[in-house]
């Protein structure tokens, strides 16, 4: 053994006390490493152990090793561990410290409680520490202290060894032999000073010694280990007799192959073995035959508990697997059967029969289709009735006013007459020839208006009997349309009360509910959910919904019991009053545990105390309850909870009753969880806990008090009015506070622009300085200006404040949004911009005017105009070229353009391009290059192009040398060079760091973690495979991760050319990856070999069953029953589906197979529901006046495939995942999603190939949908 | 400025340092072109010194605005032309902003020694107000305008 010299051992002891005095006071992470010579133990306040055991591994520790939080209390040095440390760790500890002038006591504890600790009382301890090094202890050889450790354990081999001698020499050959050569092996170890493992030895030794102690010298000596496999042998027996109950069978078994076994390999020595053993052995054969016959006595049992069992739910139209499967749940959760058994029996009294057999499946959806169809086709008939009726009822309309208008004729007649008649002598005879022609002429217009007249009441009457016909047909239609469709209601009932039925039993056998599955629930917590079916099928649906990708589905089931108690008290509060009536009632019990679902943590213990003082009745404002945009409650409730954390002295206190009380409302508020929004309540949440953090509580206050004025100018007015709602006159120091507090309490997504470079880093800095964040935000509120951490003053991206269509317009901030905080980030985005143009400036300035003869060895840049140029001119062009080019050459970001690589393929997205302002175009070649440099440098000179100095100008612009002159150069493949920065073709990059660079200041830069995956088929290989590559990712991801320190929660990672989001370094779901300073070995562990597993896992033939059926139905009620994107004949899709059904498998099966038969079996509904859908596009083209060609229909049947097939996939990905319970890892948070939901970046095995697989997961309700390839064949970065 | 004088620029020099110029001659502090050119801080050629303050303390980030009808006429014209076109955060667009008080723009002025003048940064095409000491031995202030 190494020894070490008596300073080194006391400078060790020295940084040990340091160690201990600083774990008294504070709880330290610790590595503990055993090497080759000593222990290593690495502490760090803050560092994490993963990187603590990197540390002393480098030191020089080997693999053994405990990690974990290490406190002092006296003298005792507890090391708390997740796993149990190496065998010897404490005694090597201790003696570690011993060594080092310590005494201490070692304990390791474990989560569960368990102790593993040195084996000496603390006061032994200190009893048996050596002096301090630096106290050494008289006559003592302190400076050797190993050679007394290797003394302390030759004492005492040396004694066992004298016992010993005495009792070998009565023994056999076979002992003396063993013994001897155990000996022998001490002595080795002893003299190779390897003293721990002759400590071990000896530990060894004196345990066969004490055996052999205790055996009778008369009896015949068992070869070696017989006795302590025949005491394994007792020890497994007694230990399967104590837990028969709960493994009978098996263990019966187990102890029969022990046996057996046991009297095989005894050999001969049986024959000879002394009557102790014998007699044990007999001993064991009694047991065993009393076990088996505990055993039959326990199958008779089981027998019979099933049996009564199923004759409990023999009238419960239950397939035989169904009935057996609930019947086997009985015996061992006897709470959830009875829960079951009170569900169907409810089931079965409110509606009957309820079959759940795929024949009744099909029935019930063959019943409902014919009852929508009849519907339907009663409804057409009503609606051609009643259109008739209308057409009659215009008739008879027309006719009436005819009627009308020929009877105003006819009075109008009438009248003229009376008049005429008037005028006339009332003694006709004496009339005069013009006053009679005069009076027949008016005579015969009566007559004959009269005659229309006539007729026109005629037609009106006729048309009135028409109408009368048409409306009673109508209304005799309509009549039996309501009876019709009322029949409709009903069989959609029963279908749902079937399908509940089915989810529950389904849940219950292969499912969450199943006590087979990856996490089963307790007896008690399934019996909560199936309460909850039999006390609300919309309530038990719900919960059953929500379990299938919860994390916690306890909490869950906690939710269920505690609203199925509720509901049955009314809600009420602590004064006995209830909540609303029995609809209102479940509908809150409905969204609770929807919302208690996506919040975990303590929710449904709060929402008890919220219900218990009254909460549910109290009024809120109008503007945070449902009813309004997603976007509009966003604000509203936003700015309830921001104003709430300010407290009436300016004080930002988000642990005030206040706020709590804010936070209460939107997690319980019967009005606000009508329109629940669980990932704003997430951030409202974490933005309070934030901001009491002592690391930003201060400055933030110091951001609130620096707010003393009202916005100063229009941009700051106009934001701050539309977050308050008042006039930008009426704007106060409050509102501008009241504001900042509402952008902040705003979940930061990314908006509509597509601003994603801005929204990461904006996202990441509000989360871990919230300060600096709302430092920015109050700038914009009161000045209208953004300040970079360069110190370069801009507006702020400003909002419109008009209301009308072209203010609306106008407007560059989306008006639904919360437009401080997106003023803050689109303003970021500017900047960001801003300064990689002036970093692309710089290089092109350097390019365009370097006199390092490096970069051109030849001077041939444009430099080298100044040869033409006369010399006393010179300067003067030079600077006046310069001013041209800084003036009209500008940088602008292609997210979209594709660079390729030189050789292998490879490629990437996005990348700077010069903008010529004056010409008003993006500079994209070399031509245009040379054309814009020539034409500026024309004009500093003040030359016309075809003068003599013109000339020479454009001739050297367009020469080769000035234009490799301007080009960086590096050395490329076949020893060429290639051209890597010509101005007009810049290579790929993302814009993440500058984004990053103006909120956090520094010097960030992007790093390629995982280049692009190009085709190298040219070399005899191609490109890696979706699961290699995703491995890659996760491997470079982690390993990244790894180098972040412990409080970085985020970090900026680009797919080029696609997306900028935040890698999650911390996410719980990583921490088994990181243990150990293997990843590919982790990689392997929890991801690869869980994945292959899964893979080859073959279901049963339940789990098969139920896997396929859920599918069918979920495609049938998604696309061709209820909610398709295109309407179609129900009939139709039911025939589909019946025939899909057909398909359903009955055997056990791996999930690749499985798959494929889905695939066969929707095959043609894909097909159907892809026509249908381009059918659809190309009516609606025509319909806009637009036919498509064939080849075009083609290109969008060919999409409605593709989505069609993503649906299908994704759904076989979620119910296998869920089902079987793959692993899963969040790598990375998007910066998607809404007040409701979000979306993280997963990768999970596959179960269909057992390759890891990159999904998006969607918070809370967890839905997977795989990511495209081209997420994963891109290059990936990330800026730090 | 007289058309006697030797021409005056500004622009960076041979190790990309900030220069200015005064003929042939090359000077790499402000206040060496006022030793050797005094005629710079004549008030008359206050333009001069402007544009000499901005560039030894910005180099060509900022462009002194000399036409300043032309460049509120252009300002105001392409605001108009680009107020519809939506927020782009590839593109910076100085519709993006409040229209800034164009009307505050005037030729550099110095009063008490302090100078104010107006730039137009040449990445954004903003203006901002440029205030600070005249002597060219202190920062200047920019301010958005």
């Amino acid at each position: 053994m190494a020894k070490l010299d008596k300073a080194e051992l006391k400078k060790q002891g020295l940084v040990l006390k340091e160690t201990i005095a600083q774990a008294r006071k504070k709880t330290l992470n610790f590595a503990l490493l055993q090497g080759k010579d000593q222990m290593y133990l690495v502490t760090h306040l803050k560092r994490n152990t993963a990187m603590l055991r990197k540390e002393a591994k480098a030191a020089g520790g080997g693999p053994k090793a405990a990690m974990g939080t290490l406190n002092v209390e006296g003298k005792n040095l507890i090391f708390s561990v997740e796993e149990e440390p190496p065998g010897p760790f404490p005694k090597l500890t201790k003696k570690h410290f011993m060594t080092r002038g310590i005494a201490v006591r070692v304990t390791f504890k474990l989560p569960n409680g368990k102790v593993v600790d040195d084996g000496e009382p603390a006061e032994d301890a200190l009893q048996s520490a050596p002096p301090p090094v630096d106290e050494p202890a008289e006559g003592s050889e302190q400076s050797d202290v190993d050679e007394g450790y290797g003394a302390s354990i030759m004492n005492i081999f040396s004694n066992l060894k004298s016992d010993l001698d005495q009792k070998l020499a009565q023994a056999g050959d076979d002992a003396k032999s063993m013994f001897q050569d155990m000996s022998d092996k001490f002595n080795e170890l002893h003299s190779a000073e390897k003293f721990d493992e002759a400590a071990a030895h000896l530990e060894v030794l004196k345990k066969q010694v004490a055996d052999f102690m205790a055996t009778p010298t008369s009896a015949p000596q068992m070869p070696e280990g017989m006795q302590n496999k025949i005491n394994e042998i007792i020890a497994r027996g007694l230990k399967a007799a104590d837990i028969i109950e709960k493994n009978f069978d098996e263990n019966v078994r187990q102890l029969t192959d022990n046996i057996n076994a046991g009297i095989d390999g005894a050999g001969e020595f049986l024959t000879g073995l002394a009557k102790p053993i014998t007699d044990k052995i007999e001993e064991i054969r009694a047991e065993q035959a009393r076990l088996e016959a505990e055993l039959k006595a326990k199958e008779a049992a089981i027998e019979a508990g099933i049996k009564a069992a199923k004759e409990q739910l023999k009238d419960m139209d239950l397939s035989e697997a169904q009935a057996d499967g609930l019947a086997r749940l009985s015996l061992e959760h006897p709470k959830s059967f009875e829960a079951a058994l009170q569900a169907l029996k409810t089931m079965d009294t409110k509606y009957g029969d309820l079959v759940t057999t795929p024949e009744g499946i099909a029935k019930i959806a063959k019943d409902l289709a014919d009852a929508k169809a009849l519907a339907s086709a009663e409804r057409k008939k009503f609606n051609a009735l009643d259109d008739k009726e209308a057409a009659a009822l215009l008739e008879l309309f027309n006719a009436e006013v005819a009627e009308k208008e020929a009877r105003e004729a006819v009075a109008k007649v009438s009248a003229a007459l009376v008049v005429l008649k008037a005028k006339l002598p009332s003694d006709l005879p004496t009339l005069t020839p013009p006053q009679r022609a005069a009076l027949a002429k008016v005579a015969d217009m009566l007559q004959a208006k009269k005659a229309i007249y006539d007729a026109a009441v005629v037609v009106s009457k006729e048309k009135d009997v028409l109408h009368i016909a048409a409306d009673t047909a109508a209304s005799d239609q309509s009549i039996i349309l309501g009876q019709v469709e009322a029949t409709v209601a009903p069989v959609e009932e029963l279908s749902a009360a079937i399908a509940l039925k089915k989810q529950m039993l389904d849940s219950v056998e292969v499912g969450a509910l199943s006590p087979n599955a990856p996490n089963p629930m307790s007896d008690e917590d399934v019996a909560k959910i199936l309460a909850a079916v039999n006390a609300d099928p919309r309530l038990g649906k719900t919960a059953l919904d929500l379990l299938e990708a919860s994390k916690d589905k306890g909490n869950i089931a906690k939710g269920a019991g505690m609203l199925v108690d509720g509901m049955a008290n009314e809600f009420k509060d602590k004064a006995g009053v209830p909540y609303g009536d029995d609809r209102k009632r479940a509908l809150y019990a409905r969204k609770a545990l929807q919302m208690g679902a996506a919040m975990g943590g303590s929710y449904f213990d709060d929402m008890k105390g919220f219900i218990d003082d009254g909460g549910l009745n109290q009024s809120v404002p109008a503007d945070i309850e449902s009813g309004y945009s997603v976007k509009k409650l966003e604000q509203s409730r936003a700015k309830f909870v921001g104003n709430a954390m300010i407290g009436a002295d300016g004080v930002v206190d988000t642990s005030s009753q206040q706020a709590k009380d804010a936070l209460a409302t939107m997690n319980f508020h019967p009005g606000v969880i009508r329109r629940g929004m669980p990932e704003m309540n997430r951030h409202f949440a974490k933005m309070a806990e934030t901001m009491q953090d002592p690391a930003h509580k201060q400055k933030i206050q110091d951001v609130m008090d620096g707010i003393s004025t009202a916005p100063t100018e229009t941009t700051g007015q106009s934001l701050v009015a539309l977050s308050v709602g008042k006039s930008p006159r009426d704007l106060t120091a409050d509102d501008t506070k009241s504001a900042v507090m509402s952008a902040m309490f705003t979940p930061l997504n990314q908006g509509p622009v597509g601003s994603c470079f801005a929204t990461g880093p904006a996202r990441s800095l509000r989360n871990k300085n919230p300060a600096k964040a709302m430092q920015g935000m109050a700038e914009i509120a009161t000045t209208g200006i953004f300040t970079t951490e360069q110190n370069q003053p801009i507006r702020a991206v400003s909002v419109n404040a008009g209301t009308s269509e072209a203010d609306k317009k106008a407007n560059k901030l989306p008006l639904n949004d919360n437009m401080l905080m997106r003023s803050w980030e689109y303003t970021i985005a500017t900047a960001g911009a801003q300064l990689a143009n002036s970093y692309e400036q710089r290089q092109l300035k350097t390019q365009l005017w370097s006199t390092d003869s490096s970069a051109d060895p030849d001077g041939k840049n444009l430099n080298a105009l100044g040869t033409i140029i006369p010399a006393d001119k010179w300067p003067e062009v030079k600077v006046k070229l310069q001013a041209e080019i800084k003036a009209q050459l500008v940088f602008r970001y292609n997210a979209t353009s594709d660079i390729k690589g030189s050789a292998d393929g490879s490629s990437t997205q996005g990348n700077f391009e010069i903008y010529y302002k004056d010409g008003g175009k993006t500079i994209t070649d070399k031509a245009e290059f040379i054309d814009v440099i020539t034409k500026l440098a024309l004009k500093a000179a003040e030359v016309e192009a075809d003068s003599e100095i013109g000339r020479k100008i454009v001739a050297h612009c367009k020469s080769t040398a000035f234009i490799d002159s301007v080009c960086l150069w590096e050395k490329g493949t076949g020893g060429n060079k290639d051209k890597i920065r010509p101005p007009w073709k810049l290579p790929g990059g993302g814009l993440d760091a500058p984004m990053v660079k103006v909120l956090e200041g520094g010097n960030p830069s992007t790093v390629n973690i995982v280049s692009d995956n190009p085709d190298f088929s040219f070399l005899g290989f191609g490109r890696k495979s979706q699961g290699e590559r995703t491995t890659m990712v996760m491997a470079a991801l982690l390993t990244n991760f790894e180098s972040q320190t412990p409080e970085t929660d985020m970090v900026s990672i680009s797919t080029s050319g696609i997306h900028t989001f935040g890698g999650l370094p911390n996410h719980p779901s990583l921490d088994k990856l990181k243990e150990g300073d293997d990843l590919a070995a982790a990689l392997k562990k929890h991801l690869l070999d869980p994945g292959e597993a899964l893979a080859k896992k073959e279901m049963d033939a339940r789990t098969v069953s139920s896997l396929f059926d859920r599918q069918i139905d979920a495609i049938g009620q998604q696309y061709l029953f209820h909610n398709g994107p295109q309407v179609r004949e129900e009939t139709a899709g039911y025939a589909l589906i019946v025939t899909a059904q057909a398909m359903r498998p009955t055997e056990p099966m791996i999930p690749k197979k499985l798959k494929g038969l889905i695939d066969k079996a929707l095959a043609p509904i894909e097909a159907y529901i892809s026509t249908a859908g381009a059918d659809k596009w190309k009516k609606d083209q025509i319909a806009g006046g637009v036919t498509p060609s064939t080849e075009d229909y083609k290109k969008e049947l060919e999409k409605a495939k593709e989505a069609a097939k993503k649906v299908m996939d994704d759904m076989f990905s979620n119910n296998a995942i869920n089902t079987l319970g793959s692993p899963e890892f969040v790598i990375a948070d998007t910066n998607w999603g809404d007040g409701r939901s979000h979306i993280y970046f997963v990768i999970i095995p596959d179960p269909v190939t057992g390759e890891p697989k990159m999904f998006q997961r969607s918070e809370p309700d967890g839905k997977l949908s795989a990511l495209p390839d081209n997420w994963l064949d891109t290059n990936w970065t990330v800026t730090q | 400025m007289s058309k006697d004088l030797p021409f005056v620029g500004f622009g960076f020099g041979d190790q990309g340092q900030k220069i200015g110029i005064v003929g042939a001659r090359e000077f790499e502090f402000l206040t060496d072109m006022f030793i050797d050119a005094s005629f710079i801080r004549d008030p008359a050629n206050i333009t001069l010194l402007a544009k000499g303050l901005n560039h030894f303390d910005q180099g060509m980030e900022y462009a002194l605005i000399e036409d300043i009808d032309g460049f509120s006429e252009n300002y105001r014209k392409t605001f108009a032309a680009e107020e519809d076109q939506p927020f782009d955060q590839f593109i910076s667009s100085i519709s993006n902003f409040e229209m800034p008080d164009l009307d505050q723009l005037a030729p550099p002025k110095i009063t008490d020694e302090q100078i104010v003048f107006y730039v137009v940064h040449q990445g954004l095409d903003m203006p901002y107000r440029v205030t600070g000491a005249a002597d060219g031995r202190s920062k200047l202030t920019y301010s958005p305008l």
